[in-house]
């Protein structure tokens, strides 16, 4: 018996919203009414450091972490960020990355190896049945802040259909999260990640 | 937020959310990953439901607040790290001889896996080890609603309680249905009675024999807990508790074995119920112990199967990992193993993909003060030519430990800079330079540095002030100024308490004036050289994260570094030498992240070809 459920894992530097964009999530799963844990990360980690949520909803969901190889979906908030959560990616699954390169400074300092875009991809095709490389950043700088590329990302999630959840409830858990003129900027954001995936 | 609603709620603010229904009028902490937004959501609702909250110098003193409260007759709680409630261990201990009046409980918040800790110790040993019960929840729903249980069981039993949680549990997300706010509010009132709150030898051996038997009588209750339950009646036994059960459940379903396997899901682990133990036990032909960290309940059950003469496999730690936190991936490797079935699950660890990502630690933020200190003690060194060694502390300043700084030789535990700066600066043979936060100087320095000054051992103790306790989100602490009711208050200053101490050299400079602040470390050293005794410097400037928030907000105007383009070689030494994330490699340039940048101009100073201007 397939029971209805979810799993995906986000992954991203800190201060990139990741935070956000899962309890985004996690909110228009609940307003669907289904069950659903989010695990975060919080402390010394978020200090520019790699930042790595998981988010699970569905009929019965128990443990808050994704099991490596059982990840519907990545979604990757920066290029290199995406080799992290590709462990969880199951075959099949789908990949949507950010193609913000930001490289750490102390691979710089220690003269480290950086990917291209190129080998990320090859990847990441190597286990997923999509992989869609998206210029959140820019986007959302058109549609008013570069701290909106969280949920640009979101849209582009939604348009890949990996979320499983009405667009209306999307929009319901950005109203209930932002406050005055911040709900239209990202719902704007939303929409116009929406667009990036469906214009490819 | 109404009773009956159901709320994506953090495990931390279930945790919160159960004080306020549980009646609770004091809540104490001192911040600490992963404990932290528990006192964070209570000091944003205490005005509303009408609680005292405060933010405490350091753990002891916050469990001895709510312990005072208690002992008034209200009910409190109190939450800390792991590592807090060693700092508060001296007083928890003593507290179960007392026993309490209105229910306590303390919140400890382990961290397997050690995310943002020295250690993982596993803190449900303090049960057996302080005679206080303890209970842990496994999901978000059922830390709010431990939280009131455990707050009820202590004011039944008066006896403290620890509720155990793990930083996989405080910190993910889940659906939780709220329940009931009392309305009615005690008043607190202290009833003198000497012999049940002074430990004297005479009080204190008649309180041990009391406690033992109030424990007694909490077995008697756990026994009953509705948190306890059994799944499944299949002869292989499960037994597991935290978030090792929301594993195990989901494990036996993916590996189809739920109906074969009976499940006991414990969450009241001191003193375990033996009788429910027992009749789970009685009929199993082998049995697994899933747990994080130690094996607790594993040695209890072997134990309790050796009094029943029953003699049965007991797995625990043999199959399920001692080291690291558990993951949904270990625990059905361990379970697979114990039930003789072959894994074909497509997993792919980390190592097997072919690209490797670049390292990435957390690191100081742009504008970070403390990159610029570190910066001017580099500097300063260099410039005195001291062959110097750097004991360190916990906070984002910890951060210096990697490159370009490096500045970090020993962090241990809160406050235990200072303690080995007494020590290095007598045993090295080196010159010690020490850096500690404000609020771990308020926390635990201040003995260590009053020891220096009495037992003569000289070196320069830097301390980080950046107005709030940074790391675990700025909570206010004694030097900010304002408190957790948001009361403007009067600040302790640490050059005020070092001078207090009998410290000759105190000078306070502003990091962000880059030569001002390595002439007065260099001056601090030459203090210490000449043998004038310790010599403090506290290097003053609000965290670069509030700075830029202040400045999205349209409060303050901050300036701006820039590359220019002709000049800039390429060379990367700003980044090599400050590792500012403002600073990105483009091609063979510089560029600077405008969004992070707050101005401090540290590779302005760092640029040898004067490239970078700020404007």
């Amino acid at each position: 018996m397939n029971v209805f459920q979810v799993d995906l894992v986000i992954s991203g530097v800190g201060g990139q919203g990741v935070l956000t964009l899962a309890s985004l999530m996690g909110t228009a799963a609940i307003i669907e009414g289904y069950d659903v844990r989010v695990s975060e990360v919080h402390g010394m980690a978020q200090r520019g450091g790699s930042v790595i949520c998981h988010v699970r909803y569905g009929v019965n969901v128990n443990s808050p972490l994704v099991m490596e190889g059982r990840a519907d979906a990545i979604i990757a908030m920066e290029l290199s960020e995406a080799i992290k959560a590709a462990s969880y990616l199951k075959k099949g699954g789908i990949a949507i990355v950010n193609r913000l390169e930001f490289p750490p400074p102390l691979s710089t300092i220690r003269g480290l190896k950086y990917p291209t875009v190129e080998e990320v991809a090859e990847m990441l095709q190597s286990k997923a049945s999509q992989v869609y490389l998206v210029d959140a950043q820019s986007i959302a700088e058109k549609v008013g802040s570069p701290l909106l590329a969280n949920v640009v990302m979101l849209g582009a999630a939604w348009s890949s259909g990996c979320l499983k959840l009405n667009r209306d409830s999307i929009i319901q858990s950005i109203k209930q999260h932002f406050k005055g003129g911040l709900v239209e900027l990202n719902v704007n954001a939303f929409e116009e990640g929406i667009k990036a995936l469906s214009t490819k | 937020m109404k009773e009956q609603q159901v709320v994506l709620m953090l495990g931390n603010e279930a945790i919160a959310r159960g004080a306020i229904e549980a009646g609770v009028q004091v809540a104490t902490a001192y911040p600490g990953t992963p404990s932290t937004e528990i006192l964070e959501t209570l000091s944003r609702e205490a005005r509303r439901y009408g609680m005292y909250v405060e933010w405490s110098t350091n753990e002891k003193v916050a469990f001895e607040v709510a312990l005072a409260a208690s002992y008034c007759g209200l009910r409190s709680l109190t939450a800390m790290k792991h590592v807090g409630v060693n700092v508060a261990s001296d007083a928890l201990f003593s507290s179960a001889y007392t026993g309490v009046r209105g229910g306590l409980t303390i919140v400890s918040a382990d961290d397997p896996s050690c995310h943002s800790s020295q250690n993982e110790q596993d803190n449900r040993l303090y049960g057996p080890h302080a005679y206080i019960p303890v209970v842990e929840p496994s999901s978000p729903q059922e830390a709010k609603d431990i939280t009131v249980y455990s707050i009820e069981l202590s004011e039944l039993h008066k006896l403290p309680f620890m509720l155990r949680t793990t930083t996989r549990l405080s910190h993910s997300r889940g659906p939780v249905k709220l329940g009931a706010v009392p309305e009615r509010k005690r008043i607190g009132r202290f009833e003198r009675s000497p012999e049940s709150f002074v430990c004297l030898p005479v009080n204190a051996r008649r309180m041990r024999a009391k406690l033992v038997e109030k424990l007694k009588s909490v077995e008697e209750s756990f026994n009953n807990s509705p948190f306890n339950r059994v799944l499944g009646d299949g002869r292989l036994g499960v037994i597991a508790c935290g978030l090792a059960y929301s594993y195990v459940v989901d494990a036996l379903r993916l590996l189809k074995i739920d109906d074969k396997v009976s499940v006991l899901k414990i969450s009241t682990l001191h003193p375990m119920p033996r009788p429910l133990l027992k009749s789970f036990l009685e009929d199993k032909e082998k049995v697994l112990v899933v747990e994080e960290l130690e094996s607790f309940i594993e040695l209890q059950v072997k134990a309790l199967c050796h009094d029943m003469g029953l003699h049965i496999p007991i797995q625990g730690k043999n199959l399920i990992p001692l080291v690291g936190e558990l993951t949904p991936l270990r625990v059905v490797e361990g379970l697979a193993h114990f039930l003789g079935l072959k894994l074909t699950l497509s997993s792919t660890s980390p190592e097997s993909l072919t690209l490797q990502p670049p390292p990435r630690p957390p690191i100081l933020c742009a504008g970070c003060p403390h990159r610029s200190t570190f910066y001017a003690i580099k500097q300063a060194v260099k410039r005195k030519g001291v062959d110097a060694i750097f004991p360190s502390d916990i906070g984002c300043y910890t951060l210096g430990y990697y490159p370009p700084f490096e500045l970090v030789d020993t962090t241990i535990c809160m406050g235990a800079g200072v303690g080995l700066s007494c020590g290095l600066a007598k045993f090295s043979g080196k010159f010690v330079i020490a850096t500690v936060g404000e609020s771990t100087f308020l926390h635990a320095c201040i003995p260590a540095l009053i020891n220096a000054v009495h037992n003569t051992s000289s070196f320069v103790l830097v301390v980080l002030d950046n107005g709030v306790t940074a790391m675990t989100g700025h909570q206010p602490n004694p030097a900010s100024g304002y408190n957790a009711m948001g009361q403007r208050v009067k600040p302790v200053l640490p050059e005020d308490i070092a001078k207090a101490c009998g410290v000759s050299f105190c000078r306070v400079v502003d990091p962000y004036n880059i030569e001002e602040t390595v002439t007065c470390i260099m001056d601090a050293i030459e203090h210490v050289k000449q043998g004038l005794g310790p010599a403090v410097v506290v290097a003053r400037r609000k965290c670069s994260l509030l700075l830029l928030r202040e400045s999205r907000r349209g409060e303050i105007k901050l300036s701006k570094c820039v590359v220019c383009e002709e000049l800039c070689k390429g060379c990367m030494v700003c980044i090599k030498t400050t590792g500012c994330p403002a600073l990105i490699p483009r091609g063979s340039r510089v560029i600077i992240d405008a969004n992070a940048c707050t101005g401090c101009g540290l590779c302005e100073h760092a640029c040898p070809y004067n490239a970078i201007r700020r404007m």
